[in-house]
């Protein structure tokens, strides 16, 4: 872009050029001097020196400019609303720190959600992005500009998305020394599909704010490492801290950091400037880090970090035998060396060995996923279910990175090259980043300014080659320079064709943005047949519905994916959301979802549920529904309640909802409330009533009544379902037993005989005979300790474990 | 005495109010009525609360049936020598008290009754079927923030209601939606507004957002922006939700200078609710007038319950906007009038908040 932005300066001089051109003809036929020489290139070429500087400026302000226009679509297409699941609960939590501070915040035990555990939000969240928008707002309105906080939360990832691009600017020009590779890479940061996708307005969450966090963290720390600077060291830091309060993600440059550490040690440049700023930022940055409630002393004993403090043990032994060289014998000094290292490799091999065996440093189960990838298929369901946690196909690959995917070895081979400390850094986290990537979907956002950067490098080396090739061409035509042999046709299609591939991944990403990222997910929009645009609002109907005619201590039990949503609009008490931190209690509303009515009920009325919501999406072809996340809540729940399990939900050897379906599946809760009903309506005129439009089948279980629970509500497309437990009915399920005495020895309340309504017989509650009975066993001890449930299985998925594991 | 409306004035009496359980109200006749001579008076009175549901609570398969229970004499502190009271009903009724009564389909006609002596009354009680929704706003907030920038921004907040027979049992979805009438009758499904006819910028939206399913079209012919509102779901007796309405008005229709000194500004606005027939059981009216507005008076046709003053706070405020919050209660189509507020704005306060 640079390029041809310097190249079309302005009309006149375009004119000029032409003229320049053609007298070069006349002048080259002479055999003298050639274009190049043209005093009024020469002209050309200081005058774009002097104005480069503003030029480049002008051009980067034009693309942070770019980064946030191209992602407010979803204001334009929608309206200004909070997005998805996650970014509900930190616009709840930024509303509440707006309005009772930073001590408020800190302090603030959240009895709406995880009922009846509650959950201590100040300990459990990384308030980074909550305390910037907070910290916005108040600023504002110090300065009498009332914005409302929920714009500050919607517009709040855009505008770092220019920040992003600009720190991607300055770390590329570190790496490189080069600006235009810097533009090139802050134009890609900007418009990259990928991470688009967690930063367009109304996308708040952490992501928005931490990528920015990422790259200004690395630029700062290429920037100490540079010139050994203690001001660069902790400007590393703090931006490091910063990240630490935003984002899990942090672990990424606490690993990456020491890590070129080790690989400038062994390409054997390890030097003072590298030891300085690692030292400084090593120390500031873990002391930092342990500032953030939620990280505590993770920061010191979670495995995540040891490599930090290995290399920085590591470093200082290093610097202190350099010392003694100087006063020791050659031989001596080699020996020496050999028993340090010796000593001290298999003294953290041991140490890291001790701590991880005997469990005094663990991982989270979502680091070990990226270590192992087939992890959390095999021993965490919940991990496994959530979509982003899916390996990535080379399909969203594509459409995440577009071109970057080819400019990117590019970058690579141009590092490696022409190594120097950076561009060593930029191909180390480039490629780690590539297999986290390849891991996890929702790491393709980490990936990203990787790529970026690495294209950037890699297309300005590129067209760097090719125009010195043509200049070289057009300087002289009969001595070849041996340096640049490419022929100049050859260098013309290929600027060419960078040009083309440059503007066509900018028109990708634009429409990437605008059609795929910029769904708020919370409203649904479709055509119908006239072509109208039509808005699908069952969410906040159901939600607002909530919200307003249920009672405000109402509690409600939905799957997790909702209850974010349900606390944000409806503000209402939900048993389990996103912040997925006790298994063991989504294990348990699993389970009701995957049992019968009889005993969905008793788990439900153990946990004081009012209303039970599910999401249904057979009558208005809604895929991502209840129904077909179902398999989910049976492995969870199976995971700790081991009655339930999957192999009973498959019918003929399969998932299915029709006829053919097993029992278990079409009596189970789940099946029950969502298909209530569902077989009197005809949803497809040629197909037969009870016509599943997701599954495209007819469902299974027809003309069923619900005893336990009635339909409350149910939206304008049978979206949102929402079921009411219904309290138990006067002497329920008193029967009469005529023959023989059935007395079952603890399950049964028997009356005594004689009593006045009924002389002659025994009568005991209807409890389901033993024989039949499964072995449900929820007991409020489990959900209270969650003993069931291994420590790792209580995975992070931006929250993190708090109830420790009680040891009887 | 033609056809004009006199204002009844409240008497505060004691012993009647203890004796009768009853409020006098004073009407002042605007001329004197000679000895043996008629005079037609018509009176209003309005009712709220009057009609309640029974069964109080209905499946959404049933219909919903009101009980009213009400006085047939003509009530007041003098002897009456003849009068007659005719009850009009949506249907024939399920139950009425037969005493003097004669039903003709849904009308049921009490009377005549002749020479009641001064506060005669009886009971009755009707049980009719009434299957409309009793849309009732529980409260009403509106917001008036006048810019001598040319707009007038208005803005609503309700609190709605559905007061009918209380929905029991299950919601179902099968049998009731929004375009089938015979399950769920009492249910509210829409509310047509009348907004002033230069509005524009119309929203509605509710906590949560915008809500879509709303239109409005320019109507000359009744001279106003006829506005049709679907709550974001159909209000089932019982149910309650909320929502915003706002629109802007050009300030060149509402706010009036005085010629003769043109720092003096009078604002008109409609003292009533956009819905008719709906009854507001609190309503407040925020005027909030630009930052260096001084020597404000208001003019209201009618009683207010309560005024109060403050500051509001919007973009690049520093002193405040004055403010002045109108409390009225049980507001009803009575109240759809004009009132004023009068105050004094210099014109060089204008270019402040541009200039900073």
């Amino acid at each position: 872009l640079f390029f041809f932005f310097f190249k079309q300066k302005t009309a006149y001089e375009m004119l000029r050029s032409l003229v320049g051109s053609e007298m070069c003809i006349r002048d080259s036929n002479e055999g003298e001097a050639s274009v190049l020489d043209s005093p009024f290139v020469q002209t050309l070429n200081s005058n774009a020196q002097k104005w480069a500087p503003a030029l480049r400026m002008t051009i980067l302000l034009m693309i942070s400019i770019l980064a946030v226009v191209v992602r407010v679509f979803s204001v334009i297409r929608f309206e200004s609303i909070i997005h998805e699941f996650d970014p509900w609960f930190n616009y709840r939590t930024t509303q509440y720190l707006a309005k009772e501070g930073v001590y408020g915040l800190w302090n603030w035990y959240d009895s709406e959600s995880w009922y009846p555990l509650g959950r201590s939000v100040g300990g459990t969240v990384y308030p980074g992005l909550m305390v910037t928008s907070a910290s916005v707002y108040w600023v504002l309105h110090q300065l009498s500009i009332p914005v409302d906080i929920r714009n500050v939360c919607v517009f709040l990832a855009p505008v770092f998305a220019a920040f992003t691009s600009i720190a991607a600017y300055l770390m590329t020009n570190v790496i490189t020394k080069r600006p235009e590779a810097g533009l090139f890479s802050a134009l890609f940061v900007a418009i990259v599909p990928s991470y688009m996708s967690r930063s367009v307005a109304g996308s708040y969450d952490n992501e928005g704010v931490s990528i920015f966090a990422l790259v200004f963290t690395f630029y700062m720390y290429l920037k100490a490492a540079d010139t050994g600077s203690l001001l660069w060291s902790c400007g590393a830091s703090l931006a490091f801290f910063y990240m630490v309060s935003a984002w899990g993600g942090y672990a990424f440059i606490i690993n990456i950091i020491p890590i070129y550490i080790v690989a400038v040690f062994l390409s054997g440049n390890i030097n003072n400037r590298l030891y300085v700023s690692y030292t400084v930022f090593y120390v500031l940055g873990t002391i930092y880090a342990m500032q953030i409630p939620f990280v505590g002393f993770q920061a010191i004993h979670s495995s995540e970090h040891m490599a930090s403090h290995g290399v920085f043990i590591f470093l200082q032994v290093y610097m202190f035998i350099n010392w003694i060289k100087q006063y020791i014998t050659k031989s001596a000094f080699k020996a020496l060396t050999r028993l340090v290292i010796f000593t001290f490799v298999s003294l953290l091999v041991l140490g890291f060995l001790y701590l991880t065996f005997t469990g005094k440093t663990k991982w989270s189960g979502r680091s070990l996923t990226l270590l192992d990838p087939t992890y959390a298929k095999k021993f965490i369901p919940i991990i496994a279910s959530v979509s982003e946690h899916q390996a990535t196909t080379w399909s969203s690959f594509f459409f995440d990175l577009h071109y970057l995917v080819m400019f990117t070895p590019i970058g690579l081979y141009y590092c490696l090259k022409k190594p120097s400390e950076g561009k060593l850094f930029a191909a180390i986290y480039t490629v780690l980043m590539v297999y986290f990537a390849s891991v996890m979907v929702r790491l393709l956002l980490v990936l990203a300014p990787a790529v970026s950067i690495m294209s950037g490098m890699g297309v300005s080396y590129l067209i760097r080659f090719l125009i010195k090739n043509l200049k070289n061409a057009l300087k002289s035509s009969k001595k070849q320079s041996s340096k640049y042999n490419v022929p100049s046709e050859f260098s013309v299609v290929g600027i060419l064709l960078i040009s083309y591939l440059v503007c066509t991944y900018t028109f990708h990403a634009n429409i990437a943005g605008a059609e795929s990222y910029s769904h708020p997910s919370v409203i649904l929009a479709t055509r119908d047949q006239q072509g109208n645009r039509l808005i699908i609002d069952d969410f906040r109907e159901a939600y607002y519905w909530l919200r307003q005619n249920t009672k405000p201590e109402a509690k409600i039990m939905s799957w997790w994916d909702y209850g974010y949503q349900i606390t944000g609009f409806s503000n209402r008490t939900v048993l389990v959301d996103n912040n997925t931190w006790n298994n063991s209690h989504i294990a348990t509303v699993g389970t009701a979802m995957a049992s019968s009515e009889e005993d969905a009920y008793e788990i439900a009325e153990k946990l004081d549920v009012d209303y039970v919501l599910v999401i249904f999406g057979g009558y208005s072809y809604y895929s991502g529904d209840d129904i077909n996340k179902f398999l989910w809540m049976v492995r969870i729940g199976g995971g700790v309640f081991p009655h339930i399990k999957e192999e009973d939900f498959y019918g003929s050897g399969q998932y299915r909802v029709d006829g053919q379906a097993s029992q278990t599946m079409l009596n189970c809760l789940m099946y029950k409330l969502s298909y209530y009903r569902f077989d009197e309506v005809k949803t497809d005129y040629w197909k037969p009533a009870g016509y599943d439009t997701v599954r495209q089948t007819e469902i299974g279980n027809k003309g069923y009544k619900l005893r336990r629970f009635e339909e409350a509500f149910t939206s304008e497309r049978w979206i949102v379902r929402i079921f009411k437990v219904k309290p138990r009915e006067n002497r329920d399920g008193l029967y009469i037993r005529s023959k023989g005495v059935i007395n079952y020895p603890s399950d049964t309340a028997t009356f005594k005989e004689g009593s006045s309504l009924f002389t002659n017989h025994k009568y005991s509650t209807k409890v389901v005979p033993p024989k039949k009975r499964k072995t449900i066993t929820v007991s409020t001890c489990l959900l209270y300790t969650s003993d069931a449930a291994d420590d790792l299985l209580c995975v992070d998925l931006g929250g993190r474990r708090i109830i420790k594991k009680k040891k009887y | 005495m033609g056809n004009k409306d006199i204002v009844p004035v409240r008497i505060q009496d004691n012993s009647v109010q203890a004796q009768y359980n009853a409020t006098i109200y004073k009407v002042d006749l605007t001329h004197y009525v000679e000895s043996n001579q008629e005079e037609q008076l018509i009176i209003t009175e309005t009712y709220f609360n009057r009609m309640s549901a029974l069964p109080k609570k209905i499946t959404i398969f049933e219909d919903q049936n009101v009980e009213i229970y009400d006085n047939p004499h003509f009530f007041s502190p003098y002897p009456t020598e003849k009068s007659q009271t005719t009850y009009k009903l949506a249907s024939s009724p399920i139950f009425y008290t037969e005493e003097d009564a004669t039903a003709k389909g849904g009308n049921i006609e009490y009377g005549p009754y002749r020479n009641d002596g001064a506060f005669t009354r009886s009971k009755i009680r009707l049980h009719f079927e009434n299957t409309r929704p009793f849309p009732v706003f529980k409260n009403v907030t509106r917001v008036i923030e006048v810019s001598h920038w040319g707009n007038i921004a208005i803005e609503d907040f309700y609190k709605l209601a559905n007061e009918g027979a209380e929905l029991t049992g299950e919601y179902n979805k099968v049998d009731f939606n929004k375009y089938t009438q015979h399950t769920g009758k009492n249910s509210l499904k829409n509310l047509k507004a009348k907004l002033p006819y230069n509005s524009w910028g119309v929203y509605y939206k509710d906590e949560v957002g915008n809500i879509s399913t709303s239109r409005a079209f320019r109507d000359s012919a009744s001279n106003s922006v006829d506005m049709t509102i679907e709550p974001r779901f159909a209000l089932l007796g019982g149910w309650k939700s909320n929502f915003y309405i706002g629109y802007n008005l050009p300030a060149k229709y509402t706010l009036f200078v005085e010629k003769a000194d043109p720092t003096n500004y009078y604002l008109r606005q409609n003292s009533g609710l956009i819905f008719k027939g709906i009854m507001a059981e609190e309503f407040t009216i925020k005027v909030i007038l630009p930052e260096g507005a001084t020597e404000i008076n208001y003019q209201f046709p009618f009683p207010l319950n309560e005024v109060s003053e403050e500051k509001s706070f919007s973009y690049f405020d520093f002193e405040g906007r004055p403010t002045f919050v109108f409390k009225i209660k049980n507001v009803v189509d009575y109240h759809d009038q004009t009132f004023t507020v009068n105050y004094k704005f210099s014109q060089n306060s204008i270019i402040r908040e541009p200039l900073m």
